[in-house]
């Protein structure tokens, strides 16, 4: 399923706590959230790592969420992730934490336009 | 303090491009708090991707995101897809695309050269620099056929082989354009004009570029050592000699010399592709349906472009998600203004050479 | 007025394009094509700027901005969509942020296709633009699309209580009111 990079199943619950274990900002670059809709209201979200100057596989966090959960941010261990964090409430309509809607969709614009149904 | 002015920058500006609105919030002449909207250019490109192409139809959708770096745009997909198909492109087909893609990005640093230079006052150099630019563009244009929209990469190999004839211009052009970089590099190195205007200003440090994750040239010249090229196992950087430029001072001023230097060792490779092209096919018949999911990242000309693909077994893919390098330079970018002048605000923008085609989508 | 034909400025503005007709416009003020041959240069000033050159398929956050910049350039004006997505939509067509064409908006006088425009073609269309742009006088006043019905209903309502009318007013208030009632500006945050 996963053709090459590795993922780490994880929850809602843990995931602040696992990726606060892991990051070292000086080892790991953080890549980007992403979020893939997986039809009937569910939702995989997935934190992508890599690591500096080596070749090697990206490293994912993994979890299956609903459209009702609030997603944890991350934003107080990675400051970068605000954008992220922010495209993701805004296009698929996810509730994180301090995300702010309206980056990029406008009053008139479809809401979560990249939620399948 | 009472005298606080707000200041809007954008969305359509001189010095900008492409539509971005900074809020600056100055006391005097110092910035102390910004508010940025980088969504002017959403499109809605992915919920295309996912709805109305099939997966091979993408290919030519993706590059339409950014002009500038449409072929890494392409290719990542690309690489993406053909990682889930588990399909090995053909040696000569990915020499091939080494070779288009360093050609971009030799005219895309140009291109950023050429705008910082605008944005400090510099009118010869820009000019210098779009006509030693219009070199690398005719080689793209005699290599694939458009200027600046290729299409050039397709799932299975490239559209177009490279013949003999061609090779010759190539040569014939690059070896000019090379002696041309030379030139700037001593201009670089050399111009009491540049230094003066660029040296100490706008300067992240490694820690800071490392807080954020800033990508690509912005994040070396800083001295963080990172380069999807060599982190990432899709293209045989390793044989062509790939050689990572890294500087330390992290000002406006490293971040042209990186972009200059990269200019050297695309160079380098394009001359070990001419020397060395492999014999064999340049396109494969590829078969199957995507199914599975797949990463790849990618050395754009500005930084790490990353592709996120997932495919149930049809030809309309699930997801696919781009995360382009301006996207991850944005938060850096808002961290550095704090504490700016107002007056290098155009300069420390164009240094970062945005993409906001990329970043919204 | 003879001076100035010598001089047409362009207003450049990308609203959602994918930069690559806006490097080959800046491509084309370089040394190679030398667009400023003909007295043009780029300004990033609307008020002072005679030909908007305009790409991109027009998204809905800079629809506004679009309009604002179209009624803040003086009379006579011409407007130059470069590339196909300013001309029709192009590759972005019926996605749900587009708006299909700068023609939707405001009167476009030259179309230059392509993906991306050639050089050559821009050229082209710029020097087409300004034949265009010698004919129109001061009075040549165009109503943006958006708001031509409501214009002309105002127009026939005052000439018919037989007030006088100043077209430029009209269409001044006319597309401040759209703007306000139908593309709401949001702000980032």
């Amino acid at each position: 399923m996963y053709k090459n990079f590795e993922v780490i199943e994880s929850s809602l619950e843990k995931i602040k706590e696992d990726i606060k274990n892991f990051y070292d900002p000086s080892k790991y670059h953080f890549i980007t959230i992403n979020a893939i809709d997986l039809g009937n209201g569910k939702v995989n979200i997935k934190w992508f790592f890599a690591k500096y100057e080596v070749m090697d596989k990206p490293i994912a966090f993994s979890v299956d969420a609903t459209y009702e959960d609030t997603i944890p941010s991350i934003v107080d261990i990675i400051p970068s992730a605000w954008l992220s964090e922010a495209e993701l409430a805004d296009l698929f309509g996810l509730n994180i934490e301090g995300a702010k809607k309206g980056l990029f969709l406008e009053p008139d614009s479809p809401p979560a336009p990249l939620r399948r149904s | 303090m009472e005298n606080k002015m707000i200041v809007p920058f954008g969305s359509q500006h001189i010095t900008l491009l492409e539509p971005v609105r900074f809020i600056f919030e100055t006391e005097n002449e110092k910035i102390v708090n910004v508010d940025v909207d980088v969504g002017y250019v959403h499109r809605g490109i992915e919920k295309a991707c996912q709805t109305k192409l099939n997966y091979k139809q993408v290919a030519y959708i993706i590059p339409r995101i950014c002009g500038l770096c449409a072929m890494s745009h392409a290719l990542a997909y690309i690489t993406a897809v053909e990682k889930i198909l588990e399909f090995d492109p053909p040696k000569k087909a990915k020499y091939l695309r080494v070779l288009v893609h360093e050609l971009d990005r030799i005219h895309s640093h140009l291109f950023a050269m050429a705008h910082v230079a605008e944005a400090a006052g510099y009118e010869n150099l820009v000019m210098h620099l779009f006509r030693d630019r219009e070199l690398a563009m005719e080689c793209l244009e005699i290599l694939t056929g458009n200027r600046v929209q290729y299409d050039y990469g397709c799932i299975g190999g490239v559209n177009r082989d490279l013949t003999p004839e061609v090779e010759k211009i190539l040569r014939k052009k690059l070896k000019k354009l090379e002696d041309r970089i030379h030139w700037f590099k001593d201009l670089y190195m050399n111009d009491y004009t540049l230094s003066l205007r660029w040296k100490g200003i706008g300067v992240i440090s490694k820690e800071m570029a490392e807080k954020y994750n800033a990508a690509g040239p912005v994040a070396r010249a800083s001295g963080v050592r990172t380069d999807a090229r060599a982190e990432f196992d899709a293209l045989p950087y390793r044989d062509l000699g790939f050689e990572m430029i890294v500087y330390k001072d992290g000002d406006i001023y490293s971040r042209n010399l990186v972009r200059l230097d990269e200019i050297f060792v695309s160079l380098r490779i394009i001359w070990n592709i001419l020397d060395g092209l492999p014999e064999g096919n340049y396109k494969e018949e590829v078969k199957g349906l995507p199914k599975g999911e797949s990463v790849c990242r990618w050395e754009a000309p500005r930084g790490e472009l990353f592709m996120h693909v997932r495919g149930d077994g049809k030809q309309i893919l699930t997801r696919v998600r781009v995360k382009t390098p301006t996207f991850s330079n944005i938060p850096v970018l808002r961290e550095l203004f704090v504490g700016a002048n107002y007056a290098d605000v155009p300069a420390i923008i164009t240094s970062f050479d945005p993409c906001m085609s990329c970043t919204a989508r | 007025m003879s001076a100035k034909i010598k001089s047409p400025w362009i207003l450049h503005y990308n609203c959602g394009s994918c930069n690559g007709c806006d490097v080959e416009i800046l491509a084309c003020l370089g040394p190679k094509y030398d667009l400023e041959r003909f007295g043009i240069i780029n300004k990033g000033n609307p008020k002072q700027a005679d030909i908007f050159v305009v790409t991109g398929p027009v998204t809905k956050r800079t629809r506004a901005r679009l309009l604002r910049l179209y009624m803040q350039i003086p009379e006579p004006k011409v407007v130059v969509a470069v590339g196909t997505c300013a001309c029709t939509g192009g590759p972005f067509r019926n996605m749900y942020n587009v708006e299909n064409g700068v023609d939707r908006f405001i009167p476009v006088d030259v179309y230059i296709p392509g993906c991306t425009a050639r050089p050559e073609a821009i050229l082209k269309g710029i020097k087409k633009a300004i034949e265009i742009w010698k004919i129109k006088t001061k009075e040549s006043i165009e109503v943006p699309v958006v708001i031509q019905k409501e214009f002309e209903e105002t127009l026939s309502k005052m000439v018919l209580h037989g007030q006088t009318v100043d077209r430029r007013k009209i269409i001044h208030d006319l597309v401040n009111k759209y703007i306000k009632n139908n593309l709401e500006v949001t702000k980032c945050d």
